[in-house]
């Protein structure tokens, strides 16, 4: 019970549950009683939202510029064109989804299932313990291994207030989106799924939600252009669940990892 | 019920409640970047203190990302347990090559400090505790490397999106600066400070240390960073004096020029540790950088031009310095009152990085020294009026999946032959006045926290100042200095 209500706890949560600690074994001994079992009382964990100021909605738009050419800039690249593929490119990507993206991130720094708020001792012993982890299965591993999140967006993202993420997402938008590129890969099978889905896999066609031309719109990404290698790194998150997106993992339950080639490797290339 | 029995019952609730706040603490906690940037340690870095792509971002743009920490500490422990070939000193009786090998042992604490100040201003700092001597002597703090950047960031085509830096730098030691895991400050093998190890190469080069000692001088720098492309540096090393000597807190202490003379020079040498670095000591670097798809590729070269003053051994405390309003009685005899080191470098390095499962580099170095050794030469310490020292590196690290690595580097060392500099000398001298060395350093690492490594280190000499067998001419061997080191490294 304790070890629930403590990892969810923030650090002010911590200090003082530590000096209720200290304090109880003081006041056990004074009263030269057994200390009561139960566990002392904590701030609930847990987002606190609260409404933006208006100043806060005033200042958001040169906030996101700012972040976005000295921080962003760094892994997503010059307006929003990432080089490696462990990044997305971000530039002409939906403003909506991007706004959703960057509140998710900002909430896992609450989530319970984010490694960050394990103890370093259980993180350590979950590490030496996890059989699966010694043998290399990352990618199927629990949902504290969504490591490119947690490693760089959820500090990002940390510190953002609402309106900024809101901002953000509209800079990003407004850039253009890079020409498709040419990518390796089954682009025939690609367009296939694409377009018209896999009824012996029960896929319906990608372009339903995403758009005839992978385009997007409103919570739905743009996929056009986008780095081959992250859309498939992204589809196994999501197959396996570390990246919740309910919808589409019934989706592509069946799909494997050609698929997944195919059909990243026919978005890279579209305009 | 006794004030005492309440007091033994305090002090067990504190410590209690104390154990439990720091096993609790989450594992974010690790040092100062992490916690600014919320970053695991892996964004920046492939495995500490190698930095990735985005390591250097972060770096070349001083720190600044993330919101800065109201209590900006963090801590770096590194332990460990050492083995030589043989642990028989030969030229004296008794005697031990390595006295604390064989045995457990801290070898170093180091206090991180800094980070972001103001959205332009950053820093790096580490306050490193430390056994002197060796590893035999008392413990001693020093100011480790450190440094204060202030950048600014710019669009080179003048409008859009900025997409350059320029930057400039306060720092105590040469090519700590740079962002690039060829250089001297940041290259495999040396990650890993392990305290005790056998005898070594007696030569390395003015940008390696060899000279002058790292976090005994003081850097001024300009670069800037032109569109993740051309990183070009301009930098000025001299003596610390007056309130940038803090950059060199304590190091007089328990770092010694050493070169070309005796080492015991420095302990002898009284006061702040000012160097005898010459007045002007201009460095440079140019850099090319590309990124494709994983990869992120570097090529480049970097120099030194540097002046010493005669040695701090022959220097008598509290005599005026040499050089600076008269010399020093009996200090010099005649001629050039400087010696001068010319070094020029060339490295490379080329990282892949797809996070999962591997993640690979490779990187090398080449530095080419002239020195010139008139003063020395005149006083007849060392046999010729100039010498070359040339430092060859390579190395290649592999990680699967950020936890199971192995490292393997190669180095060579080859110079003019100086009887008097090099001299045959018990405790690791050369016989044959031969700096030449070749040695090969392997590693294998188990990561199974990000800010915990776990190491296996071991260092092969197939030659060691110019000899394999009685190297020194005192009946030492190179392959007894061998050294194996098992090792844990954990920031928190």
């Amino acid at each position: 019970m304790e070890t629930n209500m403590t990892r969810n706890a923030p650090w002010a949560a911590r200090i003082l549950t530590g000096f209720a600690l200290a304090l109880m074994a003081t006041f056990a001994a004074a009263e030269d009683a057994a200390a009561p079992a139960a566990a002392p009382a904590a701030a609930p964990a847990g987002p606190t939202e609260l409404a933006p100021s208006p100043l806060a909605i005033k200042l958001a738009p040169e906030r996101a510029h700012l972040l976005a050419g000295k921080w962003c800039q760094a892994c997503h690249g010059h307006n929003g064109v990432s080089v490696a593929p462990t990044f997305p490119i971000l530039a002409g990507q939906s403003s909506e989804y991007l706004a959703l993206q960057l509140k998710y991130f900002h909430n896992l720094n609450q989530d319970d299932r984010a490694v960050t708020h394990e103890s370093m001792f259980e993180q350590w012993i979950l590490n030496v313990t996890d059989l699966r982890k010694v043998l290399g299965y990352r990618y199927e591993d629990a949902p504290r291994n969504e490591d490119r999140a947690w490693d760089f967006m959820k500090g990002v993202a940390r510190d953002l207030d609402s309106p900024t993420m809101q901002a953000l997402g509209d800079y990003y938008a407004k850039l253009p989106a890079p020409p498709g590129r040419p990518a390796k890969g089954d682009l025939e099978r690609g367009k296939t799924l694409f377009a018209e889905g896999d009824a012996s896999k029960g896929l319906l066609a990608c372009a339903m939600c995403h758009g005839p031309d992978a385009h997007g719109q409103g919570p739905i990404p743009r996929l056009a252009g986008q780095h081959a290698d992250y859309v498939f790194v992204q589809l196994k998150f999501i197959q396996s669940g570390i990246r919740a997106v309910d919808q589409m993992q019934a989706l592509i339950a069946n799909l494997n990892d050609a698929d997944f080639k195919a059909v990243a490797a026919y978005v890279q290339t579209l305009d | 019920m006794t004030l005492n029995r309440v007091a033994r019952w305090l002090a067990f609730g504190l410590a209690t409640g104390a154990a439990w706040f720091v096993l609790s603490a989450p594992a974010q906690a690790v040092p100062v970047f992490a916690r600014q940037t919320g970053h695991g340690c892996q964004a920046c870095h492939t495995s500490p203190p190698e930095l990735t792509a985005y390591g250097r971002e972060f770096k070349l743009n001083g720190y600044t990302f993330g919101e800065a920490q109201p209590f900006p500490v963090a801590i770096g422990v590194m332990a460990s347990i050492e083995y030589v070939g043989d642990n028989t000193d030969h030229s004296t009786p008794g005697a031990k090559v390595c006295p604390d090998c064989n045995e457990a042992h801290i070898d170093q604490g180091s206090i991180y400090f800094g980070g972001k100040i103001t959205e332009n201003i950053g820093m790096f700092g580490q306050w490193t505790f430390a056994q002197t001597g060796g590893g035999s002597g008392p413990w001693a703090s020093a100011e480790d490397n450190t440094e204060v950047r202030w950048v600014h960031r710019f669009s080179s085509m003048g409008n859009g999106e900025n997409d350059s830096v320029v930057g400039l730098m306060v720092n105590n030691n040469i090519t700590m600066q740079d962002v690039w895991n060829a250089v001297p400050a940041w290259q495999f093998p040396g990650w890993f400070a392990n305290s005790q190890s056998g005898f070594g190469p007696v030569a390395s080069t003015f940008l390696d240390d060899g000279v002058v000692g790292g976090q005994r001088l003081i850097g001024f720098g300009a670069y800037v960073w032109w569109k993740k492309t051309i990183y070009a540096e301009l930098s000025e090393y001299q003596k610390p004096w007056g309130s940038f000597s803090w950059f060199v807190n304590g190091s007089g202490n328990n770092q010694c020029p050493g070169n070309p003379s005796t080492p015991s020079g420095c302990t002898a040498f009284a006061g702040n540790p000012s160097d005898v670095l010459d007045h002007w000591n201009p460095y440079y670097r140019l850099a090319y950088s590309h990124d494709w798809d994983y990869n992120s590729i570097e090529a480049g070269i970097f120099g030194i031009s540097a002046k010493t003053y005669w040695d701090a051994a022959y220097w008598t405390p509290g005599a005026a310095e040499p050089g600076f309003g008269g010399n020093a009685p009996g200090v010099f005899t005649s001629g050039n009152s400087t010696s001068k080191y010319n070094d020029f470098a060339i490295d490379w390095q080329y990282q892949y990085n797809r996070n999962e499962p591997w993640v690979f580099t490779a990187a090398g170095s080449w530095i080419h020294e002239n020195a010139s050794l008139s003063p020395w030469f005149q006083n007849g310490l060392v046999s010729n009026s100039s010498d070359t020292l040339k430092e060859f590196k390579i190395r290649g690290t592999l990680y699967y999946h950020r936890m199971y690595g192995a490292s393997l580097s190669f180095t060579n060392l080859t110079g003019t032959t100086d009887a008097l500099r090099y001299a045959q000398g018990s405790g690791g001298g050369s016989a044959s006045g031969s700096p030449a060395s070749n040695y090969w350093d392997i590693e294998l690492d188990y990561v199974p926290l990000q800010n915990m490594k776990f190491l296996l280190h071991y260092t092969d000499y197939t030659k060691l100042n110019g000899g394999a067998g009685n190297f020194d001419g005192f009946g030492n061997n190179s392959t007894g200095q061998n050294t194996l080191v098992a090792g844990i490294w954990w920031d928190f």
